[in-house]
């Protein structure tokens, strides 16, 4: 039996990890959104615009960090040889404009109209 | 069969892709007779055990194709209807169900099986393996889908058929507002598509991960495989919501736990959640691996390797990925938040990225080559017309507002065909005329192809293009007549037109198939296209002679003398070393032969155990329990005996495949394909687990004034016992694991014993503690959410209580040792994501009322 020198799980992982973020960060605005309209807690919290946005805001921040995190060391990278490096940072860079385009409504709606 | 060429570099091989011959020399007589012999698929009435790839998947594809048909002419039914306005030739009960069907037959029982037949037909011969891993278990998909599908089809002759739209939306289809047994067919029908889907998913994902020829790294997997790969990821995260909304609305109806009913504190709205979370990726499940079958055709027929392969691999991916975040854009009038839709339509717009590099680089590799305008082709460039333009309207009703004007309306109708028939049909007849060569004797007729391309086209065309306009002009879908007069008359007759010309088109592929296909074997008619990766070496039932080292994405351009070093037995494994149907399993990410996986033998007992799975579900749907229980015990005992010939043991010494490399013939742990496929169905299972989750915090949102205060929840005291019992279990099947390294089988017995007795008792106290509080599920939307879990509860508790004593008739047999315990780690690891499964599910129901002090 050959050895793996490149094992499955730690690869797989790497390479989903934009998508795993992506999903976290999607269930989250929707569901504290869906949450603070179905129970009417929109209109409270912190600071003159409610907590939704912050909550968005502060959720969006994160990932769009995280997702800066997984592509900087493939940008730093002399080569783009790396199947699974520069698989990893593209998804991470598909799911980056996911993360802050469906984060942009909140600058322009109201939250639970 | 000619020897494929580079096309730009003719024979001349390039240096770095020249790898030494493992078995350089002559080959000893009768080892390919042998090969041949063991391969063989049986003759006369047991040939329908049979379990090659070849024969199963031309079944597969030809009942898909067969399926079409009849969907096909339901929607000509449809059409003729709808010609002249208020036309009499059917009714209003009958169209409803012609439009039902024609829906579920096409997404269920055509689009799905027919890509995942493409995938089983083509998929061991394009990763260069002799079979995928569990050829008996494509075969139990393929026949419980064939028999099931039938029956279920032929419920329209019988004015049974569903008829609350292929998305069966409550509370029109529940008891109150269609009693009878119409709705149950689909509920009940459905079940068996959805098994087989994933037992079809599961061989996939491990075929391509596990069963590539050595040396097809990632990045050298064709796209076509990429695409199955993530295709068959998305049913194991979509098929689960739709498997536990027919279950939820099945209760509904059959026992009336209130999942679904306003009054009671459900929500209809739930079911279409739960429905789209399925439903909008189900349209990429179907999209993907057509569009893969395209990244296939077009280097060959632009003769040149795609333009930006990494980039069409991650546009598969984020679709796949972007498309789980859709779901909510066929519900922009239901209420929902504007804010909340928002971010809906955001996902809707951002998958048009991925779906927009696919079809630039399928441009520019047409631009980057010499076109050979066949018909294939022909249909590749149908497929980019209708599909761009279908992607486009899919933009559109990706605004809400515009959404909001065309909800409903024609103009949906021609937007998802667009999609659809664009996206996926124009592929399916692409990849019939390019593949057809690799199972047939002969290929299609290029002139009629020409005819068949020119008519379905046109007749596409013709028929949904103007029904953007009939819904602009506001006539609703469903309808099954209209009065004259509102400017939708001459519209719909011209898609009438056009329909019969797609019909048409479809008759005249019938004929040319008829005339032409012949079921090739060893002379099939070859690679004609001269394309460029495995599936078009030299093959037969044994897949391909010898198992090649593959040192670029297009092997037969860039390797010379591939196709005859494979056919004369110089790569890995030119015979059958073990005497038996074997294949080479590598690793995961860098394709290096691990072991040799002893493949199955033909037997009755798939079949049985698919034929009497479907007819366990459609019995149950006429009420006939105790039929329908006979059937499932039927099915049951057949998969059993399936199972206790699986686990054969290290039966046979290392062999040797040639190169220098001598693989074992047995395997356990995470290195065994079972391993593999036991993560797979667990995160099946976690996936409807995490849906049951969502239906509870779902309808805890919407009807708070239906869940109880803390003081009337069952005392903690039961939860806390049983989660003590479940994690004691969970303890003796880690002290049995141990037991079973040392070869102590008797304690593995016992311990298996005690867990099981453990695994009950959790389950007993769950139950009593909450049939004690005098609540019921039919109460309240919550009472039924918290049964579902104590249902769930005692249903993977049967189920690893049932594995458990399995593996413990294996130690009695003497079929369990301190080697052979692939049995045992399957059991192993389901009881502790059982175990895991379970406390959260205690911890939610018995906790979370707590914890917000209801």
């Amino acid at each position: 039996m050959t050895a793996e020198a490149r094992p499955f799980a730690p690869t797989a992982l790497r390479m989903s990890a934009g998508i795993i973020v992506w999903a976290v960060h999607f269930a989250v605005i929707y569901g504290y959104t869906g949450l603070a309209c179905a129970r009417r807690f929109h209109d409270t919290g912190a600071m003159w615009t409610g907590a939704v946005p912050w909550v968005i805001g502060i959720a969006t921040a994160i990932a769009a960090a995280l997702m800066v995190l997984l592509i900087l060391p493939a940008l730093r990278a002399r080569e783009s040889r790396d199947f699974v490096q520069w698989m990893s940072a593209a998804i991470a860079g598909l799911a980056l404009i996911g993360i802050l385009y469906e984060a942009v409504p909140v600058f322009m709606l109201p939250v639970c109209t | 069969m000619a020897c494929a060429e580079h096309p730009r570099g003719g024979a001349q091989p390039r240096p770095r892709n020249v790898a030494p011959l493992p078995n350089p020399g002559p080959r000893p007589a009768g080892e390919l007779d042998e090969l041949r012999r063991i391969w063989t698929p049986p003759r006369g009435l047991r040939f329908l055990t049979a379990i090659n790839n070849n024969y199963v998947g031309i079944w597969y594809v030809g009942t898909a194709f067969l399926f079409f048909i009849f969907a096909g002419i339901l929607g000509l039914i449809m059409r003729t209807q709808l010609a002249v306005p208020e036309n009499d030739l059917v009714g209003p009960n009958l169209y409803n169900q012609l439009f039902t069907m024609h829906g579920t037959v096409m997404m269920f029982l055509f689009a799905v099986p027919a890509v995942e037949a493409m995938g089983v037909l083509l998929l061991p011969n394009m990763l260069g393996a002799r079979d995928l891993p569990f050829p008996r278990l494509s075969a139990y998909a393929f026949w419980a889908y064939f028999v099931g599908g039938l029956v279920f089809f032929s419920s329209i002759f019988f004015d049974l058929a569903p008829k609350g739209g292929w998305f069966m939306y409550p509370p029109l289809t529940t008891e109150t507002y269609s009693p009878g047994v119409n709705e149950d067919f689909w509920l009940l029908g459905i079940g068996f598509i959805e098994i087989s889907a994933i037992a079809g998913a599961i061989e996939i994902i491990v075929g391509v991960l596990r069963t590539r020829a050595p040396g097809m790294t990632l990045d050298r997997i064709p796209v076509f495989a990429w695409a199955m790969l993530v295709f068959a990821l998305m049913i194991v995260f979509a098929f689960p919501a739709i498997i536990l909304a027919t279950v939820l609305l099945e209760l509904e109806r059959a026992f009336h736990w209130p999942f679904f009913s306003a009054e009671l504190g459900g929500d209809p709205l739930l079911w279409q959640h739960l429905f789209w979370f399925f439903g909008h990726p189900e349209v990429y499940i179907i999209f993907l691996p057509a569009a893969g079958m395209v990244s296939m055709i077009v280097p060959t027929m632009a003769q040149t390797p795609i333009v930006g392969y990494r980039l069409v691999v991650l546009a598969i991916v984020g679709t796949g990925f972007l498309s789980f975040g859709l779901w909510v854009h066929h519900m922009f009038t239901t209420g929902i938040p504007q804010l909340s839709l928002s971010f809906f339509s955001a996902a809707s717009m951002a998958v048009a990225i991925p779906s927009g590099i696919q079809v630039f680089a399928w441009i520019a590799t047409f631009a980057a080559g010499r076109v050979q305008m066949k018909t294939p082709a022909l249909f590749v460039l149908g497929f980019l017309f209708v599909f761009v333009l279908g992607g486009l309207t899919g933009v559109m009703v990706a605004a809400v507002p515009f959404d909001w004007q065309v909800h409903d309306t024609y103009f949906v109708v021609a937007h998802f065909h667009y999609v659809l028939f664009g996206g996926m049909v124009f592929p399916l007849f692409a990849a019939f005329y390019y593949w057809i060569p690799y199972v047939s004797r002969n290929a299609l007729s290029e002139r009629a192809g020409r005819w068949v391309f020119g008519l379905i086209f046109v007749g596409f065309n013709v028929a949904f293009f103007p029904m953007h306009i009939t819904g602009l002009a506001g006539m609703p879908r469903r309808v099954y007549t209209y009065s004259a007069g509102l400017g939708w008359d001459a519209l719909n007759m011209v898609s009438t037109i056009g329909a019969f010309m797609i019909a048409a088109g479809v008759l005249l592929f019938v004929i040319d198939l008829a005339r032409k296909f012949r079921m090739g074997g060893e002379n099939n008619a070859g690679n004609v296209w001269n394309a460029g990766t495995l599936e078009w070496l030299p093959n037969g039932n044994y897949s391909n002679r010898s198992v090649p080292i593959v040192t670029s994405r297009e092997p037969l351009w860039d390797q010379p003398n591939l196709a005859k070093d494979v056919e004369d037995g110089h790569y890995y494994l030119p015979g059958a070393p073990t005497g038996g149907r074997e294949t080479i399993v590598t690793s995961a990410v860098e394709a290096k032969p691990q072991w040799l996986l002893q493949m199955p033998y033909p037997s009755w007992e798939h079949f049985i155990g698919a034929v009497f799975t479907a007819a366990f579900f459609l019995l149950l749907t006429f009420k006939l329990v105790a039929v329908s229980l006979v059937c499932g015990f039927i099915a049951i005992a057949a998969i059993v005996k399936w199972l206790w010939s699986l686990d054969p043991g290290p039966t046979h010494r290392p062999v040797p495949i040639g190169g220098g490399i001598e693989l074992p013939v047995y395997a356990t742990g995470p290195v065994s394909q079972s391993w593999w496929a036991m993560v797979i169905l667990i995160l099946v299972a976690a996936s409807i687990f995490g849906c049951a989750i969502f239906s509870y915090l779902f309808l805890w949102t919407v009807s708070p004034e239906v869940w109880p205060a803390a003081a009337s929840l069952p005392r903690a005291v039961h939860p806390l016992t049983a989660a003590v019992a479940l994690i004691a279990s969970t303890l003796c099947v880690a002290y049995a694991s141990r037991a079973l390294q040392r070869g102590r089988v008797v304690r593995v017995c016992l311990a298996l014993g005690l867990a099981s007795a453990l695994m009950l008792g959790a389950f007993t106290i769950d139950l009593a503690a909450l049939l004690d509080t005098r609540l019921r599920p039919t109460d309240s939307a919550y009472a039924a959410a918290v049964y579902l879990f104590v249902a769930i509860h005692g249903f993977y508790a049967a189920l690893v209580v049932f594995m458990a004593c399995f593996t413990i008739a294996r130690g009695i047999a003497r079929k369990l040792d301190r080697v052979r315990r692939v049995t045992f780690d399957n059991t192993m690891l389901f009881w502790h994501y059982t175990v895991a499964q379970t406390l959260a599910g205690l911890a939610l129901v018995h906790g979370f009322p707590r914890l917000i002090g209801s």
